[in-house]
Parts: structure tokens; C-alpha cells; sequence
């Protein structure tokens, strides 16, 4: 089933915005079963026919293993093949654009688009353009999956990441300073000890629908410094991640959707109010 | 074009190779070197430099690695190199950066002992020298017991159970 076919935007309304938002990257992406007949020959062909006009770009990486949200109790089936000694089998490729800022990874059983802020003045794209793109180029590799007969393509996880760079301003100089701009947490310091000299928060929510539970939206803040300019930054990462909501690729995109609201939603829930407002908040 | 980014295998973003994790574990302004007690331990993967784990893994099983020979009175040898190695590798296969570490014990045969313990839940995954390493794991859901290999319980998965993280 080709995407087109299957989901139209939903296009969001009364969300919340920023004129500035610190977005550094956003990646959409989908977990399927694995798709055995798809060789590393047979993806080279895809790129060469349908991607390598707008991804030149080449690049092998290691297997990217999709965590998997799981809320029972039982015992799970396997997971890793455990051969020691050798890299997990299955490549994970790379196609990037002239520019950069545009790439798709595609493995036996992980398909994804990110969108990456490649100079300080570019603008974040908003989510609109980049379901559109992941749209796009999901349906030209169902469509090659379907034609060659590799598939079915069988989806399991659907995720939205937003990863967002928080540099030193007005809200924040220390790494200790984390509270200022996040919610989530403490001040860290007491009657007894000073500022902490620096700080990292991981929280994650359980994503339910009509009570069920479908997924989670996992937010970390991490100190780091920056490449180049060896300035301070707090990375503050946002993912949710959950099973397709209906059969199909339909149900990809509902809960892409939905994750999109968590993470939006959820990003003005953990922070501060004095954020907002360097930031822009709208709404 | 530009550098290839940093090679991360279980993370999936352009924009990692944009950024280092700030400060160390035990230095100030030093970066802990895997080499750092003249031993180094070469697991064939790849690991992110966001790991913060990976330096205090390591340091545990450099301390086992020189344990002296007897150590349990009854002629235990040190752990081995080969058993460091793969237990090294296995970690980073199974652990995200912000995972709950588990417990590391040398074996008498020179193997490592990895145990992740709650009242409800144990793992414990027993890596020797040579040969396939075997697990345990006790839950809510019941037991399971045998060889690590492709038809084990994912450990990712029960790691994630016992520890939240």
C-alpha cells in the first residue's frame, strides 16, 4: 500500500508555537519487520533510481536497533542475534543531500527522514514539511518494496524525535543552571550544597489511548559542549515512540501525529515560562 | 562534503556529531582514555561518546582483570581479557546511554558475572572466556534460563523492565 494512498495530513490546529524554538534536528521514522530479501544491491538500486537525484550522498553505518516499547509482562521474545565478535549483520544506510540538512536512513527494518538545522540562521521547517517529506519518500520505498516484491512492509513503531540545542543566554550561563529553562528539574542546591556544577534529567511518559497504553515520550537533557565553538549547551531531547494506531500505513501517520502533539505539548509542559519567552511561545 | 558523522549504533540523528558530552566522569577537563591502565579493551563495535557509562564499565573490568590469581582462595584466576572483551561488547549492544548498570563480579574461571537485581526481578548473565555466554532472568512473567543466543529473551527489553531505564 503506497502512503499517498493511505493518510493525508491532519493538520493540526490550536498547537502551540515558538518564533524561536532552539530545534536542532527532527527525525521521523517507522520500525517493520524485516524485510530479508532486501539486499544491499537491491537498496543501491533504489537510491540509483529514485534517490540519488536528491540524496547524492552515501554513507554506511552500523545497524540501528529501534528500542521497543513493550508494556507487559511477560517474557519477551528474542531480541539481538548474539554473535560475538562480528557487527550486527544488517547495514544501515545513509542518503544525504548536496546540503546536508536533508537524510534518509534506510535499513531491513528501520526507515527514517530527519530534517537537521545545518547553519545558526536557518529556519526549522515546522512538522508540516516534514511529514510531507517523510511522506514522500516512504511511498517511493513501499512502492520499490512492493514492485520488487521484498515486502509486505509490516510496521511496528512509529517515532518523532526533536532534538533541540539550548545554548547560554539570559536563561542560563552554568550547566548547573538546568531548572532555569526546564521544569523537570530541581534546583539542585540546598542549605548545604552549592549549585550543582551540572545537571541531567531523563523522564519518560506513558502515551494512552482510551486507556491503553500505546507508546511513550521520552525526554532527556544532557550538558555538552559544543564542536567548534567549544561553547556550552544543554542537548534536550524529545522522542515518542508507539505502535501504529490502525492497520496500514494509516495508522503510521495517526500516531506520528499524535507523538508530534506529545512532544510539542509536552515541550511546554517541562518548560519554564521564562523559556517561552526568549523563545517565542505562541498559543 | 562535510566529515563523516560520528558512527553510532543504536542512535539515529545527524546532529550528535555537533556536540560532546561536558566534563568526565573522574577527571577535570582530561578525557578518560579507554587505554588509561596500559590495557586496552578492544570490543568490535562502536560506541557514542554520550556514553558516559562506558568509563566506569571499563575501569570495573580492568579492576577484575587484575585480580590477583587465587583471589577466592581456591585458585580463581582473574578475569580474562577475552571475557572483558565480550562483556564489554555486550553492553554496548544492550545498553542505551542512560541504562541502569548492572552489577560486574568475576566468575572462577575468568569469565564476568552481570547482574541486575530488583526484589521482583533478576538478570544475570554469566560471559566466559570462550563459548557461548548463558542467562537467567526471574519476573512477573516467570523464569527463563539457558544459552545466550538468537532465541534468548530480548535483554534489552528485560534490562528496561528491571531497571525503568
Amino acid at each position: 500500500m503506497h502512503a499517498s494512498r493511505s493518510s493525508r495530513s491532519a493538520r493540526s490546529v490550536n498547537f502551540p508555537t515558538f518564533e524561536r524554538p532552539p530545534v536542532t534536528e527532527v527525525v521521523v521514522g517507522l520500525s517493520f519487520r524485516t524485510l530479508d530479501k532486501l539486499t544491499v544491491p537491491l537498496i543501491g538500486e533504489l537510491w540509483n533510481k529514485s534517490l540519488k537525484e536528491h540524496f547524492p550522498n552515501v554513507e554506511e553505518h552500523p545497524t540501528y536497533e529501534p528500542p521497543a516499547e513493550q508494556f507487559d509482562t511477560s517474557i519477551p521474545g528474542p531480541g539481538l542475534a548474539w554473535q560475538f565478535g562480528i557487527l550486527p549483520s544488517l547495514p544501515r544506510l545513509w542518503f544525504l543531500n548536496e546540503v546536508g540538512d536533508e537524510l534518509l536512513q534506510v535499513q531491513r527494518n528501520w526507515f527514517s527522514c530527519n530534517w537537521r538545522r545545518v547553519s545558526p540562521k536557518a529556519e526549522y521547517g515546522r512538522w508540516q514539511p516534514r511529514r510531507d517529506a517523510f511522506q514522500r519518500w516512504l511511498d517511493v520505498f513501499i512502492g520499490f518494496v512492493e514492485d520488487n516484491k521484498i515486502g509486505p512492509l509490516t510496521p511496528i513503531q512509529a517515532e518523532v524525535t526533536y532534538v533541540n540545542h539550548v545554548r547560554p543566554s539570559d536563561l542560563w550561563t552554568q550547566h548547573g543552571q538546568l531548572p532555569r529553562f526546564l521544569r523537570l528539574a530541581g534546583s539542585g542546591a540546598g542549605d548545604f550544597l552549592p549549585e550543582p556544577e551540572q545537571m541531567q534529567v531523563a523522564a519518560q511518559y506513558v502515551i494512552r489511548d482510551q486507556e491503553q497504553p500505546i507508546g511513550r515520550l521520552h525526554v532527556t537533557a544532557q550538558p555538552g559542549i559544543e564542536a567548534g565553538t567549544n561553547d556550552r549547551i544543554f542537548v534536550l531531547t524529545l522522542t515518542a515512540r508507539g505502535r501504529p494506531e490502525d492497520d496500514g500505513i494509516a495508522g503510521v501517520y495517526k500516531f506520528l501525529d499524535r507523538g508530534r502533539e506529545w512532544i510539542v505539548k509536552g515541550f511546554v509542559d517541562v518548560t519554564t515560562d521564562a523559556a517561552h519567552r526568549v523563545w517565542g511561545l505562541h498559543g | 562534503m562535510a566529515s563523516a558523522p560520528v558512527v553510532r549504533p543504536t542512535r539515529n540523528v545527524l546532529s550528535d556529531n555537533e556536540w560532546r558530552p561536558a566534563g568526565g566522569a573522574s577527571t577535570l577537563g582530561v578525557p578518560a582514555m579507554l587505554s588509561s591502565r596500559n590495557v586496552q579493551l578492544s570490543a568490535r563495535a562502536f560506541w557514542p561518546r554520550s556514553w558516559f557509562w562506558i568509563d566506569r564499565i571499563t575501569d570495573r573490568l580492568l579492576d577484575l582483570m587484575h585480580l590477583p590469581t587465587g583471589w577466592d582462595s581456591y585458585g580463581a584466576r582473574a578475569v580474562k581479557r577475552e571475557a572483558a572483551d565480550r562483556t564489554l561488547q555486550l553492553l554496548i549492544n544492550v545498553l542505551d546511554e542512560w541504562s541502569a548498570l548492572p552489577d560486574l563480579l568475576a566468575t572462577s574461571d575468568g569469565g564476568v558475572l552481570l547482574e541486575w537485581f530488583t526484589p521482583d526481578q533478576e538478570l544475570r548473565i554469566d560471559v566466559p572466556a570462550t563459548g557461548t555466554p548463558t542467562m537467567f532472568y526471574r519476573g512477573p512473567g516467570g523464569t527463563w534460563e539457558g544459552d545466550l543466543d538468537e532465541g534468548s529473551p530480548d535483554v534489552r527489553e528485560l534490562v528496561f523492565r528491571i531497571t525503568g531505564s
